[in-house]
């Protein structure tokens, strides 16, 4: 069993940007491994080549800062999971957007990486909160709910606690440290043969 | 017994149990691997001591990293290339996979010599490690396009533990007009539904357009589904369907296996009272030749429209145009026909058809690529003397693979190029140049682009 992720704490900042996809997460010339490792140091490496150490991933204020606020539709595209470690790698724990992809989600979750949703009017709020300023988020899995922690009082309207959505069964698996599916799908035994048995077509044998 | 969508009776039978979490366990019963997505996941079931659980219902082949010129001999160019292939070798034999490597005459990118080779058949779940896996949807299957830990999970269970998505019913009617592909079928649906409209929905695809279309029209569409933000895309399978199978090397070879295999393939498509949880029609009559502007699928406009005033500045740089003005004349450096979406023998025949009946030329100055997307395709294209159309007209026919789709290979753009590409993706620097630009159309439009330098309408050659 993995260890359970129920919260992530870590300062957060924001990347612009709808249809956010895994190409420009990690550019495909930085595909050509066998292992999931070094990706870190190129995530976003086209973009933040143009911006010439402007991109939000090189601004010195967010180095170490592990939750990263998105807009719609991150991660779509290809279904490469280097996109994942990439980002992990890079040190992004917990991901706050207004929506992601599907494969991308779920390479999330089977890496316990977490990403959860929010709506828009308080995507609006929160992004508006970060702007420059040092903001520390916690994200509770258990009430679902992101909260600022950290020093009070701060110049601005303190931000208050945002509902945060993700799909249920991904919640589970994290609260309960079983987000590795592999284990989970061999629970289920002789099932998987007798599924198997009924399927005329999973008899053919290659030729 | 209530009405059901093919995609519920398909995922019913393929159900191993329903988790406490509410996920499906789903089995899956046809397993594709490529050499980007795979090295990483044998690694995780060797660790835990599994085997392939399915050997036999997995199949192999290399695709993206081969180069597409004569020059592919072993050990390939590129180091990291040749490393890629060889796990991928060494994990097939170790696991007693079948690989369609490299020199076999049946190598090609993945989502082309699935059902070319039948392997591909109404009713099963497939999955790879690749996103354009909606592709087999065509035939009537549930597709999946999946990240590299699923394949862990596949390989050493044979299952994937997944939500189920909702269904949209998307019907074509009436009929298309003349130059009008099924790629631009689908530049349109994902327009106007948006590039995460399909969020939680698998597509199923309908109306007379879809009905009269032949399989591998079927498959583009359904390939560019995840481009619409779909887990997975599909046709029910009918007459058409079980003609393109009939005889290929995986279905059953004698008429009373076939008959059988037939008959249940029937009985999995949607029943006539079948319920979708949304709804969407679109007019084949109003479908233009489509082409991306912009950085994403869904950017996309008629051949002869203004790019929209509040099209995204990101894009609208990127591509170096401008809100409101026209595509048409823009000068193309670089013509592409190829990859899974619009590889196939069909697409390369109307390629040489319009070439060889119109004349078609490519302009000076333009480098043009016709990639076959299978060896089976290129050796058809050979013998039906479409290569010979393609180099006399001043196109490079070439080797198969995924080309410049994707980068992974040395067919890249250089600097900003702007590319007339029969691809999927338009994203940033898909085309291997940190700046290269992609302009998304059909094969008809990009042999119409290739003979003009620019971006042209195909109907003008066609009238």
């Amino acid at each position: 069993m993995n260890s359970k992720i129920d919260h992530v704490v870590g300062k957060a900042f924001y990347l612009p940007g709808n249809n956010m996809d895994t190409d420009r997460i990690i550019p495909a010339r930085f595909l050509k491994c066998v292992t999931f490792q070094g990706l870190g140091a190129n995530v976003f490496r086209g973009d933040r080549d143009k911006l010439e150490g402007k991109h939000p991933f090189d601004l010195p204020e967010n180095q170490n800062r592990s939750i990263l606020v998105v807009d719609e539709n991150f991660g779509s595209g290809s279904s490469r999971e280097h996109a994942v470690p990439a980002l992990m790698q890079y040190g992004i724990k917990a991901i706050i957007g207004l929506s992601f992809a599907a494969i991308f989600r779920g390479n999330a979750v089977g890496n316990g990486l977490m990403c959860v949703e929010i709506d828009v009017y308080e995507h609006q709020w929160l992004i508006g909160c970060l702007s420059g300023q040092s903001r520390e988020l916690l994200i509770d899995l258990n009430d679902m709910l992101i909260e600022e922690i950290g020093q009070v009082p701060l110049p601005q309207e303190l931000l208050e606690a945002i509902p945060c959505t993700m799909p249920d069964s991904h919640r589970k698996m994290l609260i309960t440290g079983e987000w590795d599916s592999l284990t989970t799908a061999l629970e289920a035994g002789p099932l998987i043969e007798e599924t198997a048995t009924r399927l005329s077509y999973m008899a053919a044998v290659a030729s | 017994m209530s009405a059901k969508t093919l995609f519920d009776k398909v995922w019913d039978k393929h159900t191993v149990r329903t988790l406490p979490n509410g996920q499906t366990q789903l089995l899956i019963g046809l397993h594709l691997i490529h050499e980007v997505t795979s090295p990483q996941a044998f690694p995780m079931i060797e660790e835990r001591g599994l085997k392939v659980r399915f050997p036999h219902r997995t199949f192999a082949t290399v695709d993206h990293i081969v180069p597409t010129t004569e020059n592919r001999g072993r050990p390939l160019l590129d180091p990291l290339a040749e490393q890629m292939l060889q796990h991928l070798e060494r994990n097939c034999a170790k696991h007693g996979i079948k690989l369609f490597n490299l020199g076999d005459p049946n190598q090609g990118i993945v989502h082309i010599i699935g059902p070319e080779l039948g392997l591909t058949q109404p009713g099963m779940t497939i999955a790879c490690g690749d996103s354009h896996t909606s592709t087999h949807g065509a035939f009537g299957a549930i597709a999946l396009g999946i990240g590299t830990t699923q394949v862990a999970s596949v390989l050493g269970t044979g299952c994937l533990l997944l939500e189920k998505p909702k269904v949209r019913q998307i019907k074509v009617t009436g009929q298309l007009g003349l130059g009008i592909t099924a790629k631009d079928v689908i530049l349109a649906i994902i327009n106007e539904l948006g590039v995460g409209g399909g969020k939680g929905y698998a597509y199923e695809y309908s109306g007379r357009v879809i009905e009269n279309m032949n399989m591998e029209g079927r498959m583009t569409i359904c390939n560019m589904s995840i481009e619409g933000g779909a887990q997975c895309g599909y046709v029910n399978p009918d007459q058409i369907t079980e003609g393109y199978l009939l005889g290929r090397r995986y279905v059953p070879k004698t008429a009373q296996g076939f008959a059988r295999a037939r008959d249940e393939w029937f009985s999995l498509t949607s029943d006539i009272d079948a319920t979708f949880d949304s709804y969407f029609e679109i007019k084949g009559e109003k479908i233009e030749p489509m082409m991306t502007y912009g950085i994403n699928p869904g950017e996309s406009i008629g051949v002869n429209g203004k790019i929209p005033k509040n099209a995204a500045k990101e894009a609208l740089e990127y591509m170096g145009f401008a809100a409101g003005q026209e595509i048409i004349g823009e000068q193309i450096d670089v013509a592409f026909i190829g990859s899974c979406t619009n590889g196939r023998i069909s697409d390369l025949r109307a390629a040489a058809d319009l070439i060889k009946k119109y004349g078609l030329r490519v302009a000076p100055g333009v480098k043009a690529l016709v990639v076959p997307g299978s060896e089976q395709v290129r050796k058809q294209a050979a013998n039906e003397g479409l290569g010979e159309i393609f180099t006399n007209a001043g196109w490079e026919f070439r080797e198969a693979g995924c080309s410049m789709c994707l980068a992974m290979n040395p067919d890249k753009l250089v600097g900003r190029q702007l590319c007339a590409s029969s691809s999927n993706r338009n994203f940033k620097e898909r085309q291997g140049s940190p700046t290269g630009r992609t302009m998304l159309m059909s094969p008809a439009s990009v042999v119409a682009c290739a003979a003009k330098g620019c971006i042209t309408d195909i109907r003008e050659i066609l009238n």
